[in-house]
């Protein structure tokens, strides 16, 4: 009797621990509140050690950079007169257009706020649609063939902290009148590269000062660059400016339109690879060239964008020289060196234009 | 046959005992409810639990007020225009979290209010007061990384309603 | 020969016309006095209640069968009410939105009211035109929630009420 009693007693704990435990508490969900003091926000500490702050490497209102694009560059008619090489008479081309593809990526390899990292890769052509007066002039034959750019490219976003930061890019181009057929070889690289200190002080303002070693202005160089990237408070107007490289003022129209007005130095060093007597001579064509444009940015479709120039081109240098061995000669802007180019060619100045397709990073 | 009845009471009592206590630990899901910190310190999110799912809440900006108006900030970059009176204090940037396991809350997604861009979003927490959040586009190797951390708060008391 | 092309001509744009536009039936489905209780202290800036909706389109749509499924949704009128009575005092704006447990459907926010009407115990809703809620109609249940921003702690309860009108197709 006293054993059944005792059952009975431990039953009844058992449906009583039964009954109180959270397997039968029902969270009643029609009526959750949520409070919140916006002032008690503004005066609290953090959990356990402070967030360390890392200045980010963008602005408020900037433009957003391309992981992927692919383009397409249209120069209108132009005349190349060209020096004669080694005593042969000189020639004309005349360019009816000029066209090509760009494309291009740079992707994060890591990305985080104490550290960005980027590689990348692009490939541009230029393919000048036109025929030269004098095919006995190899040089301006040369044009006849198209110019491609193949190369890699790296960009790591260092902070110092909450306002400094350093920037490094590298990239090294093939770049000449080779066919995929018959590549150049790797001996004839050219490495560009920058290296920049700088400041955001605040949110809306970005400056930084550095030394470049680039091809821009058509043979190699070492030049002091200076960015300024700036957004007012109103986020309707800003500067996107790494001197000399580009320069633009920005008008927002909102965060998904954007139009730009400035410029861009664009060049490059192509060896005549294509034709076998070309090649043992070691002829290298130097361009450069200052686009001045407007360019309209907007957004079709969440991240991806669209990006459309219209502008006018002036030609910057446009000479041959002799490379032996792709051993360059660093002229300094004729400072260190003062040796004539092989040929010193002219052509006159057309408008430009060029359409790319975006996917744009976060 | 007694001793039996006890023992199978006994067991009873054990196993409910048991899965009392397991019921009473924090959903590990759970663990990411709190009042959180992006590292740029221009925002603080409240992180809360409606049904399933996590959502974190703008509950404070370190600019509150519209530099044009005067105004407290509001969502004018909404690709839908209609929602462009949303007050960005209160504003959802965090949605649709789901909790994965392993200290990791996935399918969500995070709202960008300076340019009106949803990202999707993964959260993994380093540590208990410290969240890795992923903001990518379609795959996660295309995004960026930032670390969020956890604060502490005190409560305030107010008025009554209807009486000022 | 011309005769019998116009003929067809008229024929297949019988038939495109016929086959244009939405099939279906369209209803409307009333959500009355739904309940937002948020419980005191308040303290200034946004709070949330929820309501908890079993949807059941058998007792709002006529022509519902046993395999009737909801194709479109649309939020046309979002009214909240002070139940108080005190003219929405300390609130200044209103957010409605719909989220539900699917992982597959992410919160939407449907209509929005800021700053609110002064003076004023009942509120109309600035609907979201854009807003793609069809899916939510597809599930058993889904939260309605309505964030009231408070422009001041309020060391008290409030009641809120909510009408919400949707039109609906299905089939």
């Amino acid at each position: 009797m006293r054993n059944m009693k005792n059952v009975r007693t431990l039953s009844a704990l058992a449906i009583l621990l039964f009954l109180g435990s959270p397997l039968y508490s029902q969270t009643d969900t029609t009526d959750y509140e949520d409070e919140e003091d916006y002032s008690m926000y503004d005066d609290i500490d953090f959990a356990d050690e402070a967030a360390k702050r890392y200045a980010s490497p963008k602005i408020i209102g900037i433009s957003p950079s391309k992981l992927i694009y692919l383009g397409y560059d249209y120069q209108g008619p132009y005349e190349m007169q060209f020096d004669g090489l080694d005593s042969t008479a000189g020639d004309t081309f005349t360019a009816n257009s000029t066209t090509g593809i760009r494309l291009g990526c740079s992707i994060p390899v890591i990305s985080r706020n104490s550290i960005v990292w980027q590689m990348g890769f692009n490939y541009w052509e230029t393919h000048f649609n036109g025929t030269p007066s004098n095919l006995n002039n190899e040089a301006s034959q040369s044009h006849q063939n198209t110019f491609r750019t193949t190369g890699i490219n790296t960009t790591l976003f260092k902070p110092l902290g909450e306002e400094q930061f350093i920037l490094f890019q590298g990239s090294a181009d093939l770049n000449g009148d080779y066919t995929f057929s018959d590549l150049m070889p790797l001996k004839y690289l050219k490495y560009s590269a920058a290296a920049l200190w700088g400041k955001r002080p605040n949110d809306r303002t970005q400056w930084g000062i550095g030394l470049a070693r680039t091809y821009r202005v058509g043979e190699l160089n070492y030049i002091p660059i200076v960015m300024y990237n700036w957004t007012d408070v109103e986020n309707k107007w800003g500067t996107e400016i790494l001197f000399p490289a580009r320069a633009n003022v920005r008008r927002t129209i909102n965060p998904r339109n954007m139009v730009f007005a400035g410029f861009e130095l664009q060049g490059q060093s192509y060896r005549l690879y294509n034709d076998v007597n070309l090649r043992s001579q070691d002829l290298e064509i130097r361009r450069g060239e200052i686009r001045l444009r407007m360019e309209y940015q907007f957004s079709i479709k969440d991240f991806l964008w669209i990006s459309a120039q219209a502008g006018y081109r002036i030609n910057y240098r446009y000479t041959t020289d002799y490379l032996p061995d792709g051993k360059e000669i660093y002229r300094a802007f004729g400072l260190l060196k003062d040796d004539p180019y092989v040929m010193d060619n002219n052509i006159t100045n057309p408008w430009y234009m060029n359409v790319s397709l975006n996917l744009v990073s976060p | 046959m007694i001793k039996k009845a006890t023992i199978l009471s006994l067991f009873s009592i054990l196993i409910l005992g048991i899965s009392s206590f397991t019921f009473q630990t924090k959903d590990g899901g759970d663990r990411l409810i709190g009042v959180w910190e992006p590292s740029n310190g221009r925002a603080r999110v409240k992180i809360n639990k409606i049904g399933s799912k996590y959502f974190g809440k703008i509950v404070w900006l370190k600019e509150p007020k519209d530099p044009v108006s005067g105004k407290p900030k509001t969502d004018k970059n909404n690709p839908d225009e209609s929602m462009r009176n949303v007050p960005l204090r209160g504003y959802r940037m965090l949605k649709d979290f789901i909790y994965k396991g392993d200290d990791v809350w996935e399918e969500g997604t995070i709202y960008d209010p300076l340019n009106g861009s949803t990202y999707n979003c993964t959260i993994k927490m380093t540590n208990k007061n410290t969240l890795d959040i992923r903001g990518y586009i379609g795959v996660s190797a295309l995004g960026r990384t930032d670390v969020w951390k956890r604060l502490k708060i005190k409560k305030k008391k107010g008025r009554k309603r209807g009486r000022k | 020969m011309r005769k019998i092309l116009n003929a067809l001509f008229l024929v297949m744009l019988i038939f495109l016309s016929g086959c244009s536009g939405e099939g279906g039936e369209k209803g409307t489905i009333l959500l009355r006095n739904i309940e937002f209780d948020f419980s005191g202290p308040l303290d200034a800036g946004s709070n949330t209640a929820q309501y908890e909706w079993s949807i059941n389109p058998k007792d709002h749509l006529r022509m519902w069968g046993e395999n009737s499924e909801i194709k479109t949704a649309k939020l046309v009128s979002a009214t909240v009410n002070d139940a108080d009575e005190y003219e929405f005092d300390g609130v200044n704006s209103l957010v409605l939105s719909l989220s539900s447990d699917n992982a597959d459907l992410s919160m939407a926010e449907i209509a929005v009211l800021n700053p609110i009407k002064p003076k004023s115990n009942k509120q109309e809703l600035n609907l979201a035109q854009e807003a793609e809620i069809d899916e939510y109609f597809q599930e058993s249940m889904m939260y309605i929630l309505l964030d009231a921003g408070l422009a001041e702690a309020i060391d008290d309860d409030m009641k809120l009420t909510a009408d919400l009108t949707f039109e609906v197709t299905y089939d």
